[in-house]
């Protein structure tokens, strides 16, 4: 019997079940690339960026361009990782899951504003998919993901975790700061769906003593597209926003200074920088601020829930209370450093049981706490002997206001829902400089107090009154009870609303009937006006 | 003979056969299994077993897919194995079902007791995988890994990762307590001929999707049940979903139904209750309604001290409740930042309900009741007893009319116009052509029976072909709501109760209209843009109007048979303005939550007095002046 030559294994070929093409095992091996054959090290010990280059370059080089990476954590030690291979390629990075594949390093070459991303996309039409970026560094500008400014289109991640001082960086968003001449963030179809923005700073809770997060960590800078099913946690901002045509809805943002900043800061670039935006069903719990309108043009933002301290976990445990019958002071003892920065401050003592325990009896009260030591406050106390103490706990009381409005463009503000009950007002309307119009804002209650948009500042734009756009926000069914941001407006006030069937309430005019012209201000009258297309009719 | 391209596999690779056949040659062999060796242009020589569980396949852990092993326990090893953690420690993977009808004997448990990991699970398409009869949880596991499904049909997925996705999947799904879960490109068939619904006959139970605190369903679809997208958590969102007969397509503010046990030892002696385990902050909520023996309707969570695990009610329970009584916590929820928006409905009894809802906002839907795929059932035998009228539908298929009477709506494809109980009033017109279109009262022996009953006046004969579904009773009503938007919605549906029903007082049963849960509140809500065929249904209680700033909403006054109502139904309102009087305007009493009254406030009454009132002058209730009013921080005046 003649024994035929061998075939080697790898030239071997055959054909899948009811197929009829032969290929060899190596050869369907690569269909998808997988960076454990390009020596990718899967347990963190030896640095895989070299392996997963290559992976990426070989199937970039034969037009293969989805690269799996099996469960591991894959040591990034020379960042920056560039995804694709340069304008006109694409890629896919698709891991098992984010708690299954992770790509981590500390990079922190740059902490100027380019600064210093893990891995960072090169092509038109990428999608990271099922895995974890991590940037282990905490310092300012350095982060675990960035799509740069350029001719980007079509991005995607899904199922991922970014964690980072700046976990997810579209376009570099801060150069709608800094260059005006740069229209911003510009890429077009991104989708951001399903991620997980962790900043990598411990992630301070409400009560931890650096109150705010690192000044400048930002979960998700970001521009056109989608963003939806996502976790923010513990940033100074969780949601930068600008560009076109976005989508930002069903994201629960926690735990950060600002929850989402619509961030078009006018004072720089005079231009609109966030337009065709829809910001809503947002969850945004136990932030300072919740919404941040610096300015928006087309846009709306609705249906926000900004919640507190209400039910949230991670609050504070209390080991000890005591009462003394002179004062009427409870004295609190926390089982770690309380972290109050002192001398008092306000808290928010959570779920004390028995309710006694609080002034008020509710079991769940805002007091103003002075410090004695690093594991003891104090606070003004029920008056009488509380019964035996059980539990309870604390959070440092948020400040807001929840919403802030800085100047809104031709936008709509609608069934947004204050919640968190901070220490300040519900919406605090016009911080800083003013340029609204054309604006409404519907059915949204401040139950802690809404500030009014100030009046016209002649000084701030241009050779004065005549130019103002300033209150030109309408307001429908808004405002605390029995305080709503209606009829505040000056005669000054009326800019460019001078239109045939223009109504405003002004609080300054000069005496005249029903039905007479008013023609300033200055006086003390309470109209509601009228344009009949020449002048201010009096009508009621 | 033997294939001699396998005889030259085994030469190489070696193996038992090729020992004993070949020997001198295989000697030199690796094992195969240990043969390690690079895929094409890469550097790194692995194993094929290695290689293999980098994605881990069911059927490399016994798993047939055949539909008829039971492929339970296999399935389940793998999900163990992708969970970990695996004998070098690693966690987390991906878990692939090739496609196949995997069928199992009981539920997978997506769970850990000692690893907080994720999993992803991912078919081959959801008409192509199937995992039958069974269901996806954490099993009462510490917990729950189900981080991503993809491309799979499956029966009940209950999940509660934060952040899980699911993703173009064929299930029913509970993310009634999961944060920042969606469902993407889903689809899920309820009660309608579905006999795997987990309640084919369609009650306020059966929901196809619960969506939990900042959940989304994005382009997904439901057909048939009781409720299709119940959201019950805050910043719950449907964008570009469909939901088509329903008895209810969208309700906001509307959770799962739960049961705790009392563990306050003496039994409850006041109106706090104590329960160990604590419950969660999504299911202790401050108005959800309680049921239990002997407590009086209506009561109420009032106040949470889940540290304590105690629940304050709005009732005294003293003597009512022992240790370990089981109590039940109704579904209601207040729902902040609710969000229902390009969404599509189609044959439901009611379009989108905001049940109790504060922020929450309705805009850009369509809600039609007849155009587009009908629910037909074929009549393939009508039976007609002349002594009672009463003719008896035989039908192609079951039906899933709860049991009892119901009023349904017949539509479409009516060969015989006999066949409806009385002529022509019944018809209605459709693009200009009759069609049968008629409500009729029907009498069912419930869901998935193939019969039902209505009466006739004169024997139809023959065999029908027709299509049914629930009537629908409005598009929008609106029980609870704070600071809502409901903007920009087409409403195309002849109604039973008025297209707009803001005076919803049922106890929350898709038809009750008895008005015997007075919790009705509405303050700081604005409607836009709508235009309301079958009118409007106002809030009795007017202070609740005073809630509402109407623009731009009206009736339609054109084909009235069909737009405006059907005959016989309740007359309703066209407009929702021009109906208020004096006293419905906010004062300021402390009885009634209201919204104002505020400097600029203003208002439209039909009972200015004087009632020949100049503009600017006070005006007050019981005359016959139709004014405009605006209150002009003290006084009621004048202004139009």
């Amino acid at each position: 019997m003649t024994v035929p030559p061998d075939v080697y294994f790898t030239q071997y070929s055959f054909a899948a079940k009811d197929a009829p093409t032969r290929r060899t095992l190596s050869d369907r091996l690569s269909d998808v690339v997988n960076v454990l054959d390009w020596g990718a090290d899967p347990t963190y010990s030896s640095d895989s960026t070299a392996a997963i280059r290559a992976a990426i370059a070989y199937g970039a080089s034969v037009g293969n361009h989805t690269v799996y990476f099996p469960p591991g954590d894959y040591l990034i030690g020379n960042p920056p990782l560039s995804m694709g291979q340069g304008p006109g390629t694409m890629m896919w990075f698709v891991g098992a899951g984010k708690d299954a594949t992770r790509l981590r390093g500390n990079y922190s070459s740059s902490t100027s504003r380019e600064g210093s991303y893990l891995v960072q996309k090169t092509g038109p039409y990428d999608r990271i998919w099922g895995m974890t970026v991590q940037n282990d560094s905490v310092l300012p500008y350095t982060g675990a993901f960035l799509d740069p400014w350029g001719t980007n289109n079509l991005v995607e991640a899904v199922d991922c975790r970014f964690v980072g001082i700046i976990a997810y960086e579209v376009s570099w968003g801060w150069i709608t700061y800094d260059y005006p001449n740069h229209w911003g963030v510009v890429t077009y179809g991104h989708g951001i769906r399903n991620c997980e923005f962790i900043c990598s700073a411990a992630i301070p809770r409400a009560d931890a003593a650096s109150y705010l997060p690192p000044a400048g960590s930002t979960g998700v800078g970001t521009g056109c597209g989608r963003m939806s099913g996502c976790i923010v946690k513990g940033f100074d901002v969780g949601i930068a926003l600008a560009g076109y045509g976005l989508a930002v809805f069903g994201n629960h943002i926690s735990q950060c200074n600002v929850g989402i900043d619509m961030q078009q800061d006018y004072r720089r670039s005079g231009l609109s920088y966030m337009s065709g935006c829809s910001v809503f069903s947002n969850v945004i719990e136990r932030c300072n601020t919740g919404l941040y309108v610096r300015g928006i043009g087309g846009t709306y933002a609705a249906a926000n829930a900004i919640i507190g301290n209400g039910g949230v976990p991670n609050s504070a445990p209390i080991q000890n209370m005591s009462w003394n019958a002179a004062t009427h002071v409870v004295t609190v003892q926390t089982p770690a450093a309380h972290n109050i920065a002192g001398p008092t401050a306000t808290i928010w003592l959570d779920q004390v049981n028995p309710s006694a325990w609080t002034p008020d009896g509710s079991g769940t009260q805002r007091v103003t706490a002075t410090i004695t030591d690093a594991t003891h406050f104090a606070y003004a106390g029920p008056s009488a002997q509380p019964p035996t103490f059980v539990s309870g706990s604390w959070n440092r009381a948020l400040t807001g206001p929840e919403i802030q409005v800085r100047g809104p463009t031709a936008a709509t503000m609608r069934a947004n829902v204050c919640a968190s009950n901070p220490t300040g007002l519900s919406v605090q309307w016009d911080v800083g400089s003013i340029r609204a119009f054309e604006s409404v804002c519907m059915a949204m209650q401040g139950p802690n107090g809404w500030s009014p948009p100030a009046h016209f500042d002649p000084n701030m734009w241009g050779p004065g009154a005549g130019d103002g756009y300033t209150t030109s926000t309408e307001f429908i069914n808004c405002g605390t009870t029995n305080q709503p941001p209606v009829a505040w407006m000056q005669y000054a006030d009326i800019g460019r609303g001078t239109y045939q069937g223009r109504s405003y309430d002004i609080v300054d005019a000069q005496p005249t009937a029903i039905g007479g012209i008013v023609s300033g201000g200055g006086g003390n009258n309470h109209y509601k006006i009228y344009f009949n297309g020449t002048n201010w009719i009096r009508v009621a | 003979m033997a294939n001699p391209l396998l005889i030259r596999r085994r030469l190489l690779l070696g193996g038992a056969v090729g020992l004993t056949t070949l020997p001198t040659q295989v000697l030199a062999d690796t094992a195969f299994t240990n043969f390690s060796f690079a895929a094409t242009g890469a550097p790194a020589s692995r194993t094929m077993p290695d290689r293999l569980s980098d994605v881990i396949n069911v059927k490399d852990w016994g798993a047939i897919g055949n539909n008829s092993n039971d492929d339970t326990n296999a399935i389940q090893s793998a999900i163990n194995y992708a969970i970990g953690p695996r004998p070098n420690g690693s966690v987390g993977g991906r878990v692939f079902f090739p496609p196949g009808n995997y069928k199992c004997s009981r539920g997978l448990v997506v769970g850990s007791n000692s690893v907080d990991v994720g999993i992803s699970l991912i078919g081959g398409g959801w008409a192509n995988t199937f995992i039958k009869n069974s269901s996806i949880s954490k099993g009462g596991l510490a917990y729950d890994c189900l981080e991503y499904i993809g491309g799979t049909q499956i029966g009940y997925i209950t999940a509660t990762r934060p952040g899980v996705l699911i993703d173009h999947c064929h299930l029913w799904c509970d993310l009634s307590q999961c944060v920042g879960g969606c469902l993407h490109n889903c689809q899920s068939d309820g009660g309608y001929n579905a006999p795997n619904s987990p309640n084919p006959g369609g009650d306020l139970n059966a929901v196809n999707y619960w969506l939990g605190k900042a959940c989304t369903a994005i382009a997904s679809r439901t057909q048939g049940g009781g409720i299709g997208y119940a959201l019950c958590g805050d910043g719950a969102a449907c964008v570009g979903s469909s939901c088509e007969m329903h008895q209810l397509a969208f309700r906001i503010g509307w959770g799962p139904q739960v049961t705790m046990h009392i563990s306050q030892a003496a039994g409850v002696n006041t109106n706090v209750l104590t329960f160990s385990p604590a419950p969660s902050p999504l299911v202790a909520v401050v108005g959800r309604a309680m049921s239990a023996a002997n407590i009086p309707a209506g009561t109420k969570i009032q106040s949470t001290n889940l540290g304590a695990g105690q629940i304050t009610l709005t009732n005294n329970l003293t003597g009512k409740l022992a240790q370990g009584a089981s109590v039940t916590f109704d579904h209601e929820i207040p729902v902040r930042g609710g969000t229902v928006q390009s969404s599509q409905m189609e044959q439901n009894a009611i379009g989108i309900e905001i049940y109790n809802g504060e922020g929450c906002q309705v805009v850009g839907n369509s809600i039609y009741q007849q155009h587009g795929y009908p629910g037909f059932d074929q009549m393939l035998n009508l039976s007609w007893n002349a002594g009672i009228a009463t003719a008896t539908t035989q039908d192609g298929s079951p039906h899933y009319i709860p049991a009892g009477t119901h009023i349904i709506q017949f539509f479409l494809g009516l060969t015989n116009s006999n066949y409806l109980p009385s002529q022509p009033q019944n018809q209605a017109f459709y693009d200009g052509t009759i069609i049968g279109g008629a409500f009729v009262a029907v009498n069912s022996p419930g869901p998935n029976a193939n019969y039902f009953t209505y009466p006739l006046a004169a024997n139809p004969g023959g065999t029908a072909t027709c299509g049914w579904c629930y009537p629908n009773i409005s598009a929008i009503r609106v029980r609870r709501a704070i600071s809502c938007y409901i903007g920009g919605n087409l409403l195309s549906c002849a109604t039973t109760h008025g297209a707009i029903d803001l005076n919803y007082t049922g106890s929350g049963s898709y038809n009750d209209l008895s008005g015997g849960d007075p919790v009705v509140y509405h303050r700081n809500n604005v409607f836009a843009g709508c235009m309301a065929g079958a009118g409007w249904v106002l809030p009795s209680n007017t202070k609740n109007l005073a809630g509402w700033k109407f623009i731009n909403c009206g009736g339609w006054l054109g084909v009235a048979s069909y737009w405006g109502g059907v005959a016989g139904y309740p007359a309703t309102v066209r407009a929702p303005t021009g109906q208020m009087h004096f006293s419905d305007l906010p004062d300021n009493s402390a009885t009634v939550p209201q919204d104002g009254p505020y400097e600029g406030q203003e208002f439209d009454i039909v009972d200015g007095n004087p009632s020949n009132a100049a503009l600017g002058q006070q005006v007050t209730g019981g005359g016959s002046g139709h004014f405009k009013v605006r209150w002009n921080s003290s006084i009621w005046t004048r202004s139009g």
